[in-house]
């Protein structure tokens, strides 16, 4: 009886303790990089106007929403028509968004807070910029495919001003507003991220835990061909997220893995943790975009916008 | 700040002297329950493998809020000032992403009176166990050990209550060649509880 009571309170323990054993992180470790909410759900990060890197567009589902580089300064620059915007696109200085009860209008926002209703061409085609933001009913959005509900549109995903649509699981559409779409070739599932170089001459498509990097080259077909790295770690929920950043003339990705953020050096095709990020490893990232040298804008879901500065290893209070 | 706390010590030390030389008021076998309830203040996490993280103090430190503190414990007199018992606590604290950080001490306790008047206790504990670890859906049994100070005011002959300030912690280990680079979240997690304790003697 009291052999069986030993080997019970043992196994007991064993169990307990095993429970942690394949978790990512430790218990500490997690505390200690618990970020807080910051009241705001960001569900698409917009950018920066041109010339003003510290203030930040966002949709929420309140509305379009921006913040200066003052903690906390945050103010809706939308109200007067609702606030249930489904999609936005901030091109240069100029912000075009849509409501989700008004399929096929967008609208162009100005400075002084009025909107303007932008004209589409008889066959029901939006242009608003040969480089930023189109619309096409029967063909792509670079905005929300899901409120176009066009059927053609497959696993979207977003870069820029760019679109990566699955067609089938091998293969991939690449749509760049004006452009025809480039065929990608030799996936072997679903894209799990996509991300365009600064320069604009470069996708980067990751398949499965590979990135690969191929030219723009819009209506060619283009097979993905040699990994330029291998071997990420798991990707979050809805795919990584990347950007690409130069430091000194050398590019490097930034990639989100869903235990926290992996550095590839393009030239060299080796990978190395961002261990001064750590802090942001069990947030749920929506985007991230470059604000300057060497400088990242990480936006969040739930725990705000942060600078991450690559070169000095540092990153910034929340800002948002 | 130093001085100040070694001086604050002293004086301490100095105002129990004279109780020390005063007369036993605890028999061997006598027993004491007690009851604590109060806050639990973070102090400090320190990653001992981590040259980024270090430790880290505090509520900004650690990003863990000051949670609650209650702890059940039994002991008996094995001789006129030192008793021997057990004590299951519960520590709860949430962190930064609103998520509760839990702690079950279960510990054996040494307790040194070392000033016994009869109407008034100064008790000086010592706990060492383990604790069940738990948060995010994520356990984990970690060494325990804590030290705290306990001034008790008896209200009648069994009766006292109490005030219980000390400091416990964990250590998460994780082995390198078992956990890879979960080596370096190995960490200690310090907490200061400061409770109200009330204690039943027989």
């Amino acid at each position: 009886m009291k052999k069986a009571t030993f080997i019970t309170i043992i196994a007991a323990l064993l169990l307990i303790v095993s429970c942690n054993v394949d978790s990512e992180h430790g218990i500490y470790y997690k505390v200690a990089t618990s970020q807080a909410s910051s009241g705001i759900n960001i569900i698409k990060a917009l950018g920066f106007s041109e010339g003003s890197p510290d203030i930040h567009y966002f949709l929420t589902d309140d509305g379009i929403c921006t913040t200066s580089n003052t903690q906390g300064d945050t103010r809706y620059i939308e109200g007067s028509q609702g606030k249930n915007i489904r999609g936005a696109y901030l091109q240069f200085s100029s912000m075009y968004y849509y409501y989700s009860n008004a399929e096929g209008k967008v609208y162009k926002l100005y400075a002084t807070g009025e909107s303007e209703l932008v004209p589409r061409y008889a066959n029901g085609k939006f242009e608003v910029s040969s480089n930023g933001f189109a619309y096409n009913k029967k063909q792509y959005s670079f905005i929300d495919a899901e409120v176009i509900n066009d059927a053609t549109i497959s696993n979207p995903r977003f870069s820029g001003s760019s679109m990566l649509s699955m067609e089938g699981t091998t293969k991939a559409l690449i749509y760049k507003a004006s452009n025809e779409a480039q065929t990608i070739t030799g996936l072997t599932a679903s894209a799990t991220g996509f991300a365009v170089s600064q320069d604009e001459e470069y996708y980067y498509i990751f398949n499965g835990k590979n990135i690969y990097k191929v030219e723009v080259t819009p209506g060619e077909e283009t097979a993905l061909g040699d990994a330029i790295y291998s071997g990420l770690g798991t990707a979050p929920t809805g795919g990584y997220t990347a950007v690409e950043y130069s430091i000194d003339d050398d590019d490097f990705l930034l990639v989100r893995t869903a235990s926290g953020f992996t550095k590839i050096d393009v030239s060299s095709r080796s990978a190395s943790t961002v261990s001064f990020l750590s802090d942001l490893n069990d947030v749920v990232v929506i985007d991230m975009y470059v604000v300057g040298d060497g400088k990242i804008a990480i936006v969040t879901y739930e725990n705000g916008i942060h600078i991450a500065d690559m070169v000095n290893s540092k990153l910034s209070d929340d800002i948002l | 700040m130093r001085k100040h706390l070694l001086f604050l010590l002293l004086i301490l030390l100095l105002a129990a002297l004279p109780a020390f030389s005063a007369e036993y008021y605890y028999e061997k076998g006598d027993t004491a329950f007690t009851f604590s309830v109060g806050a639990d203040f973070p102090f400090f996490q320190g990653f001992v493998n981590n040259e980024t993280k270090g430790f880290e103090f505090g509520v900004k430190g650690t990003h863990t809020y000051i949670g609650g503190y209650g702890a059940l414990s039994y002991e008996s007199f094995i001789t006129r000032s030192l008793a021997v018992g057990g004590e299951i606590g519960y520590a709860f604290n949430n962190s930064y992403a609103k998520k509760i950080l839990t702690t079950i001490p279960i510990t054996a306790k040494l307790s040194w009176y070392p000033v016994q008047t009869g109407k008034f206790d100064l008790i000086l504990h010592a706990n060492a166990g383990i604790s069940v670890l738990r948060y995010d859906s994520n356990r984990f049994l970690a060494p325990h050990i804590k030290l705290s100070v306990n001034p008790v005011y008896y209200i009648t002959d069994s009766w006292g209550l109490g005030l219980d300030a000390g400091i416990w912690a964990n250590y998460e280990h994780y082995n390198s060649s078992a956990s890879g680079s979960k080596s370096t979240e190995s960490a200690f997690g310090v907490f200061a509880p400061l409770t109200l304790s009330l204690i039943y003697r027989h």
